[in-house]
C-alpha cells in the first residue's frame, strides 16, 4: 500500500468505522458544532443512516430513528389522553420523540406531503404541535437523490423535497460516491466487521468538537466580516447562474462558513478561508434536495469571484459591480468606473456580454464601440467583440438558398416582418437590422420566436445603454 | 327642409389605395418559392455607420527590422543588438498613436482604396498597423512589429460620435 493510498486516521469518522468520508468531515462536524439541521443525500448503501446512527451513539445521545416513508404521526408524539384539568397530554411511548437528544428522519423524500408538513416545525424550531421538545439538539435527515420530471432514475419514489422544508436544513451534504473511494478504502468497507460503536470510540470526535467550538468563537470575532463580504458578493453571482438563495439561506451560509472553517482548522490548521468557504457553499445548497442540478463550473466561478471581493477595499468599484446580478447593469457600472484596471474591466465586460440575451449582446457591443469604451478592453476581449461590431456597422450582403418548408424560412419571414417596423431614416435602425441579419446568417436565430426575442432584446438594451 | 345627398358611398366597393409601411424590410429580397419549393433569400444593406479611414505604408518602405523602419522614417540607428532600436521605435509608435484623433478603440474593416487616407505619414500607418488585431485597433495596445510583415494597409471605422473630433483635427 503506498502513502497516497494509506488510510487517514487523523479524522474523527474512521475511528467510528466510517470509511472514505474525509471530504464531508468538516461540514458534518460543523453541523454538530452549530446543532443546525443536517440533511444527507446519497444513493442507497452509501452509509447515510449508518453515519447518523453511529454519531448519535458515539455522542451518547438518546436518539430516535424514524423511517419517514412509514411514519405515522402518532408514532412521533404518542397518544393524546385527556387530563383532569380538561387538557390533552401525550402518552410518552418509547418510540415517541419526547426526550430525544437527536432525531433521524430517514427517507424523508419518500414521506407524504402532510407528514412532511408535520416534520417541518420539528426540524425548524424543535417543536411539535406547538410544544417545545425539551432536550432535542440534533435534527438529521437522509434521502436518496430525488427524481425529477420524466427522468426515470433509480429512485422513482424519492420526490424532490418541498422548497421551504429543504431551506430549513442548514447543511445539505452529498455523500461521497463509491467511485471516489481509494482501493484501500473500498477493501476496508468490504471487510468491515459489524460491531457496536459507542462513546468509548468517540474520543477523537469529542476532541474535534471541543476544538472546533473554541475556534468558532474566535472566528466569529475575527472572520465574520470576510464571511459576510463573501456571502454578499456570492448571492448575485449565484443568481446569475440560476441558483437563487433565500435571505434565510444567506444567513445560514454565513454561519456555515464560519463553522466549516472552524471544523477544518480543527483538523488542518493551515486550511485557507477560501477552501472552507467553498466546502460550506457546496454543503449548503438546498437545490440538491429539490432535484435541481448544480452547475459545478458556474458554482466554482461564482465562488472565485466572491472570494476576490473579500480582499477588496470598501470603496473599490468592483465590489458594487460584482454585487449586481443583472448583466446589463453590471456592464453599465463597469463602463462608468473609469479607474477599473484593464484586466478587471475586460473580465466584467466579457462575463456580462456572455450573460446578455441574443440581440441585447449585439446592442451592448455597438454601445462599447460607439462610445470608444472598447479601447479600455484588453486585445483578446476587444478582438472577439470586434467581429460582431464589424458585421453590424459595415455594409452587409449575404444570401442563402433554402426550401420553403425549412424552419429557417419561417424565421426569415418573421425577420422580414420585424424589419418592417424599423424606420429607414434612422441610422440606428440600420444597425439593428444588420445585427438581426448577422445573427440569422450565423444561425443564432433558429425559430421565429428567437427572431422576435432578439429584436426586442436589441431595442430594449439599446434604449437602456443610450440613456446612461 | 330637404337637402340633396352630397356623396354617395358604396360601402361594398374596395378602397382605392392601401397604405403599407414597409420600414427596412426592403433590405430583404426573396426569389420564390417556385414549384420546387426552393427559395433564394438575400439581405443587403449599403449603409455604413461612421467613416472608414485608411492607413497605408508607402510601397518601398522597408519593414524587415526596427533599424530598417527607423531608416525609412529618416532616423539613423546603427544596429539593434541591444534592442535599443526596437525600444526607440516603440516609443515613436506610441507617441504617434496618442496624437491620432481617433477613439481609444476602433473596428478594423475591409480596406478599400476609396477610403480617405487622412494621415499619409508612414509613422501613422505603422501606429495603425502595429496596434491592430484582425478585428480591432486599440490605442493602448503594445505595438506588434511583426504585423508589418503581414499587411501594409488597414482601414479603421470611426463611429459617428467621433467624426466631429476628426473634422476639427483635420481642419
Amino acid at each position: 500500500m503506498n502513502d497516497v493510498d494509506a488510510p487517514d486516521h487523523s479524522g474523527w469518522l474512521e475511528p467510528l468505522g466510517l470509511i472514505g468520508m474525509q471530504s464531508i468531515e468538516a461540514p458534518l462536524l460543523a453541523a454538530l458544532v452549530t446543532e443546525q439541521p443536517l440533511l444527507l443525500i446519497g444513493p442507497h448503501g452509501t452509509a447515510k443512516s449508518l453515519l447518523l446512527g453511529r454519531v448519535a451513539a458515539a455522542l451518547g445521545l438518546s436518539f430516535r430513528h424514524y423511517n419517514a416513508s412509514l411514519l405515522n404521526f402518532d408514532d412521533l408524539v404518542g397518544f393524546p389522553v385527556p387530563t383532569p384539568d380538561r387538557t390533552l397530554e401525550y402518552l410518552k411511548t418509547p418510540a415517541a420523540i419526547w426526550g430525544a437528544g437527536a432525531v433521524i428522519f430517514d427517507e424523508i423524500s419518500r414521506c407524504r406531503p402532510d407528514v412532511q408538513n408535520k416534520l417541518f416545525p420539528i426540524i425548524h424550531e424543535r417543536k411539535v404541535q406547538g410544544l417545545d421538545i425539551e432536550g432535542l439538539r440534533y435534527r438529521w435527515a437522509a434521502m436518496n437523490p430525488p427524481t425529477v420530471g420524466a427522468d426515470e432514475g433509480d429512485y422513482a419514489g424519492s420526490e424532490p423535497l418541498d422548497r421551504a422544508l429543504a431551506d430549513r436544513f442548514a447543511f445539505v451534504v452529498q455523500m461521497p460516491s463509491w467511485a471516489a473511494f481509494t482501493p484501500s478504502q473500498k477493501l476496508a468497507v468490504i471487510q468491515a466487521a459489524n460491531r457496536t460503536y459507542g462513546p468509548q470510540d468517540a474520543s477523537v470526535l469529542s476532541d474535534s468538537l471541543y476544538l472546533a467550538r473554541g475556534l468558532l468563537q474566535a472566528l466569529q470575532k475575527t472572520c465574520s466580516a470576510s464571511a459576510a463580504d463573501y456571502v454578499f458578493a456570492l448571492l448575485p453571482l449565484l443568481a446569475q447562474a440560476k441558483l437563487e438563495l433565500s435571505p434565510r439561506r444567506a444567513n445560514m451560509l454565513f454561519s456555515a462558513i464560519l463553522a466549516v472553517h472552524a471544523s477544518s482548522l480543527a483538523r488542518q490548521p493551515d486550511t485557507a478561508f477560501g477552501d472552507s468557504a467553498l466546502l460550506a457553499l457546496r454543503s449548503s445548497l438546498p437545490q440538491r434536495a429539490e432535484g435541481i442540478a448544480i452547475p459545478e463550473v458556474k458554482l466554482l466561478a461564482a465562488h472565485r469571484e466572491a472570494l476576490r471581493t473579500v480582499s477588496l477595499s470598501p470603496h473599490d468599484p468592483l465590489r458594487a459591480i460584482l454585487a449586481t446580478a443583472e448583466p446589463l447593469e453590471r456592464l453599465k457600472l463597469a463602463v462608468r468606473a473609469t479607474r477599473l484596471p484593464k484586466g478587471e474591466f475586460s473580465r466584467v465586460i466579457a462575463d456580462s456580454l456572455a450573460q446578455l440575451p441574443i440581440g441585447g449582446r449585439e446592442a451592448a457591443i455597438v454601445h462599447l464601440f460607439e462610445t470608444g469604451t472598447v479601447g479600455r478592453l484588453n486585445a483578446a476581449v476587444a478582438s472577439q467583440i470586434g467581429e460582431s461590431y464589424r458585421d453590424i456597422a459595415t455594409p452587409a450582403d449575404f444570401s442563402e438558398t433554402i426550401h420553403a418548408s425549412h424552419g429557417r424560412y419561417r424565421t426569415w419571414s418573421r425577420l422580414k416582418d420585424l424589419l418592417a417596423r424599423l424606420n429607414p431614416a434612422d441610422p440606428r435602425a440600420h444597425l439593428q437590422a444588420n445585427a438581426l441579419a448577422a445573427l440569422f446568417s450565423r444561425k443564432a436565430l433558429q425559430t421565429p420566436e428567437d427572431a422576435e426575442g432578439a429584436f426586442h432584446a436589441y431595442s430594449q438594451t439599446d434604449a437602456l445603454v443610450r440613456r446612461t | 327642409m330637404n337637402e340633396p345627398v352630397g356623396v354617395l358611398n358604396n360601402m361594398s366597393a374596395p378602397p382605392k389605395s392601401v397604405v403599407r409601411y414597409s420600414g427596412l424590410s426592403s433590405l430583404v429580397q426573396q426569389l420564390g418559392p417556385g414549384g420546387s419549393g426552393v427559395t433564394s433569400l438575400r439581405y443587403r444593406n449599403h449603409e455604413q455607420h461612421g467613416r472608414a479611414i485608411r492607413f497605408e505604408l508607402p510601397v518601398d518602405f522597408g519593414v524587415d527590422s526596427p533599424t530598417d523602419i527607423l531608416q525609412g522614417l529618416g532616423l539613423q540607428h546603427e544596429n539593434d543588438r541591444d534592442g535599443s532600436a526596437a525600444r526607440h521605435l516603440i516609443q515613436l509608435i506610441n507617441k504617434r498613436a496618442s496624437e491620432l484623433p481617433l477613439p481609444e478603440g476602433c473596428a478594423v474593416v475591409k480596406s478599400l482604396q476609396s477610403h480617405p487616407q487622412l494621415w499619409p505619414d508612414p509613422l501613422a500607418a505603422i501606429a495603425a498597423l502595429t496596434k491592430c488585431t484582425d478585428t480591432v485597433w486599440l490605442r493602448g495596445k503594445a505595438p506588434t512589429l511583426s504585423n508589418l510583415a503581414q499587411r501594409r494597409n488597414v482601414s479603421l471605422l470611426v463611429p459617428p460620435d467621433f467624426l466631429e473630433q476628426l473634422k476639427k483635427a483635420i481642419s
